[in-house]
């Protein structure tokens, strides 16, 4: 190796790019060479001070936090959704057992005949369109209301439609005791006990705006209720919790890609529409405008 | 349902172990590719959940390192699809590159006489200098010398050949070099004088081929 080549093939050298022998050769050249060692040397000592000078910066410990609870957070999910799976799968096994246990533990408060609802596809939420065969309260040939109760699938609400999988869900609730289904009435003295707020029908009822059911929900630490409505044959998912805000604003509607989305405080609730409706057709369930 | 557990646990806890531990890394390299800190924070988020979730694919004692550069190079480069201008901005810079070559005498990258200057330089400026370079140019000029990969992780990483890698690299480093030299003439560490000349990126296969020729033996 000359000098010519040495400083042609420095940079691969400083690079660590030579193998053995390529290396041995520069090196016995430089032993021989001493403007060949100044120009190794003063490269060298270049990169050495462009590192110094581009020394690494911390990650701020909020973002260390904030990744390290993300990865908490997957972690469990992970766990929880096997454990599910596991459960369910020997579930579905034994169906009958199953319900038997759920109707069991629901501990229905009044003497209404309830029924567990083993479809596992009904009980997606909020982000779908109502269900071909929607759900409505029946009244049963005696006159007599019934009822229908259904326990949270354990899988349904929480995968995100279409394959997104980067997405992350926000919602789950595999822990929650039940989805309710039936009037308006109905609906709300289930609920009501099992909230620390005031409960309120969140949409002007009407002959095209009806309560499918309801679900009860964590949000944070705190209780909250899904309504599930069907407008139009379409289905409207209104998020309500307790709000602190006295005054009554007014409903901002907006489109979010295919969907409606907007929040209204009612009587001490805040609540969070969203549905495939446009905001035109929406908007006349609306309390106010 | 208890071994399920157990699992998880174990996977986050390699997850800790190999991933984590890059957190600065790729922090610090998400700088430069985004310019932004905001940006980055995302970025570097993005790109630590994503690995999280195909944490499985990820074959032990392989380079974990290099894995999660891939998965942000891709990540960012996913996130800036839609934008046009950086491409027509590089192309641009393309052509400045190669009227460079046209010069030529050696190829220490970074040799220069007066090497001192860049003693005086203050970072922030030795940081816009890095900034400044074109994306393309930038992520290889960061990923060779402020994290050490070698030429072959750098062409999985970006997904190129090493040919462009080493030809990238070496035009990144003349920029940076030429916009070091330009910060330290403005702030009159170094006295105006003309360019240094130039010469073509230089290619481990040329050397070989030579040597396989018995070129200066």
């Amino acid at each position: 190796m000359n000098c010519e080549d040495v400083a042609k093939y420095s940079a691969l050298y400083l690079d660590n790019e030579f193998d053995a022998p390529e290396r041995a050769e520069l090196v016995a050249h430089l032993g021989q060479c001493a403007d060949c060692r100044e120009m190794l040397k003063a490269e060298q000592a270049f990169r050495e001070t462009l590192r110094e000078k581009l020394a690494p910066i911390e990650t701020p410990q909020y973002l260390r936090q904030r990744i390290t609870a993300e990865i908490d957070m997957l972690s469990r999910e992970a766990a929880k959704e096997e454990r599910q799976e596991l459960f369910w799968g020997w579930a579905r096994a034994i169906p009958l057992i199953a319900a038997a246990a759920v109707v069991v533990v629901l501990v229905w408060p009044e003497p209404h005949t309830a029924t567990v609802d083993s479809h596992p596809g009904d009980d997606a939420v909020a982000y779908e369109g109502v269900p071909a065969n929607p759900v409505r309260a029946e009244r049963s040939p005696d006159g007599v209301r019934a009822m229908t109760v259904s326990y949270p699938s354990p899988v349904s609400a929480n995968r995100v439609q279409g394959g997104d999988s980067a997405r992350l869900s926000l919602t789950r609730f595999q822990r929650l005791p039940a989805d309710v289904r039936g009037s308006e009435r109905e609906i709300l003295s289930y609920m009501q006990p099992r909230v620390s707020f005031r409960l309120i029908a969140p949409l002007r009822r009407s002959a095209n705006v009806q309560l499918v059911g309801a679900r009860q929900v964590l949000l944070g630490d705190q209780p909250a209720v899904l309504f599930v409505y069907n407008v139009r044959g379409q289905r409207v998912s209104v998020l309500q919790q307790p709000s602190l805000a006295a005054s009554v604003g007014s409903v901002k509607l907006q489109r979010r890609g295919t969907l409606t989305v907007g929040t209204f405080d009612r009587a001490g609730t805040s609540n969070t529409v969203v549905s495939a409706l446009s905001p035109a057709e929406l908007s006349p369930a609306l309390f106010h405008r | 349902m208890i071994f399920g557990n157990a699992k998880k646990r174990r996977q986050k806890d390699a997850f800790h172990a190999e991933a984590l531990v890059h957190m600065d890394a790729l922090y610090n390299a998400a700088l430069y590719m985004t310019r932004d800190a905001r940006k980055a924070e995302d970025l570097v988020q993005e790109t630590l959940l994503k690995a999280f979730r195909y944490f499985h694919r990820y074959q032990q004692g392989t380079n974990c390192k290099a894995w999660l550069f891939r998965i942000m190079t891709n990540t960012h480069i996913n996130n800036n699809r839609s934008k046009r201008t950086e491409m027509t901005y590089l192309d641009e810079v393309d052509s400045e590159a190669n009227s460079m070559q046209s010069f030529g005498e050696h190829s220490a990258f970074y040799q220069n006489p007066e090497q001192g200057y860049l003693h005086q330089l203050v970072h922030d400026r030795v940081r816009d200098a890095v900034e400044s370079l074109p994306e393309d140019y930038r992520s290889i000029v960061v990923l060779a010398d402020l994290q050490d990969f070698s030429y072959k992780e750098i062409a999985e990483i970006v997904s190129c050949p090493i040919g462009t890698v080493m030809s990238r690299l070496h035009r990144g480093r003349k920029m940076l070099q030429k916009r070091l030299r330009d910060h330290a003439v403005e702030q009159g560490i170094l006295p105006a004088v003309p360019e240094k000349k130039e010469q073509e990126p230089t290619s481990l296969e040329d050397f070989r081929r030579r040597k396989g020729n018995g070129g200066d033996r």
